[in-house]
């Protein structure tokens, strides 16, 4: 017992320790010396070419009254007045590009309002996560996925993608209570394998493999979907057999007043 | 030189010297190799430097710069796979032995690293920030774009995981 703790006192105090690892005098200003270089290459862009290359970018940082109130407003007005023509070029428009705003803040937003049904209102959280990775693979190609963007798009198919597996976790729990957890076994296990291959497919985001993601997130959607479909048949089942039961009862009742009579 | 540019640089390179420690120790426990750690702060802050040229704002330099360095160890993770045991003694057997280092010793590193490696990665990154790198629950939930929840509970799960491992390491 006692060398048990002697050793993991002494890995404690190397833990302790550890946290002393820092860089020589020497290596720092070695680093220091190469980012001077990279500051002399790398200058910094002028005022007006910023205010050219991206003004709704820099004014989004900037300008708090402008992002909470003008911008929203000039958006949908944007969006609203000039559907057609725009309308393409934002639904293929990129994170970093001017329309982008437009496509999630506003079509998109406007796509999902406009989608009543409940099971059409998970498949279209679907269809926004897997447009994010789709957007990500893409820039990626084209050597444009900084990490703030890459971390946007991380966090944006998160967003979505979590939406699609709580409803169907929220749907199994209120038919576990009605029909037993015996009857929606199968939907939990489809849950399950949807809920495994979605954290399959945040690995491979992590390593920037957006393709592999996408294809495992499309099995998580799938096995959702069919964890969905599992419980509306039980559910429809339950429902036919209670209306025959129903009308057994009512025929019952009809004979036997007849017999009394 | 414009005054704007010459405050920008002034405030980059303060911020180089206050974390540039901090970012290696991040790099260095992430990857188990000096060299390697050293490469990974020098493009960190390279790459910091060249967005804010381009006229991008930082909002949460400190923020930024961890999630730079934790993009280029993936990078160097999707190019190489992760380091086998016997691998990775080689890799810490090349620590640099110079007096400056305050680390106790190669071995006692190389015990910390191993064990540390027995951990899932995202348990590793959670723990060796929250240790290693002295960041609050709610700074590594910032840097790793997470609820602060998922970070506690993960802090927690990476704590009772290392006194398992060394329970057997004994």
């Amino acid at each position: 017992m006692n060398n048990e703790n002697m050793n993991n006192e002494k890995l404690i105090k190397s833990f302790i320790e550890a946290k002393n690892t820092v860089l020589t005098r020497e290596e720092k200003a070695g680093i220091h010396g190469f980012l001077l270089e990279v500051i002399r290459e790398n200058p910094v862009l002028l005022e007006k070419e910023v205010v050219r290359k991206g003004l709704l970018a820099r004014l989004q940082y900037q300008r708090p009254l402008f992002n909470l109130v003008f911008r929203p407003i000039s958006l949908i007005l944007l969006g609203v007045l000039s559907f057609g023509g725009i309308s393409l070029a934002t639904q293929d428009s990129l994170p970093g590009d001017f329309l982008y705003p437009l496509k999630v803040n506003v079509n998109e937003e406007l796509e999902g309002l406009l989608t009543l049904n409940k099971e059409a209102k998970i498949n279209f959280e679907a269809k926004r996560a897997a447009r994010r990775l789709e957007e990500a693979e893409k820039l990626d190609s084209a050597g444009r996925l900084d990490e703030e963007i890459k971390y946007k798009i991380e966090s944006d198919f998160e967003k979505h993608s979590d939406k699609v597996n709580k409803e169907t976790r929220k749907r199994i729990e209120k038919s576990e209570k009605s029909l037993g957890v015996k009857a929606v076994s199968e939907a939990r296990k489809k849950l399950e394998k949807a809920e495994e291959e979605l954290k399959k497919g945040n690995l491979e985001i992590e390593n920037g493999n957006f393709r592999k993601a996408l294809l495992l997130f499309e099995k998580s959607t799938q096995a959702a979907k069919e964890a969905r479909r599992s419980i509306k048949l039980k559910e429809n089942s339950r429902s036919d057999s209670d209306e025959v039961n129903e009308n057994n009862n009512r025929s019952f009742k009809n004979n036997k007043s007849h017999n009394d009579d | 030189m414009s005054k704007d540019q010459e405050k920008l640089e002034k405030e980059f390179l303060k911020s180089y010297d206050d974390f540039a420690d901090a970012i290696f120790r991040h790099c260095y426990f992430r990857v188990s190799d000096r060299e390697l750690a050293k490469d990974l702060v020098q493009e960190t802050f390279a790459r910091s430097w060249k967005y804010l040229a381009q006229g991008k704002i930082i909002q949460n330099i400190k923020a930024f710069l961890y999630k730079t360095a934790n993009n280029l160890i993936i990078d160097h993770y999707k190019k190489k796979k992760e380091l086998s045991l016997d691998e990775l003694n080689e890799v810490s057997a090349s620590l640099a032995s110079d007096e400056d280092l305050k680390i106790q010793s190669r071995a006692e590193t190389k015990e910390i690293l191993n064990i540390l490696n027995k951990l899932k990665p995202t348990y590793k990154e959670a723990l060796t920030m929250r240790y290693f790198n002295e960041l609050s629950v709610k700074e590594i939930a910032e840097i790793l774009d997470e609820s602060e929840n998922n970070i506690s509970v993960r802090i927690h799960r990476a704590i009772n995981d290392l006194k398992k491992i060394l329970k057997i390491y004994e």
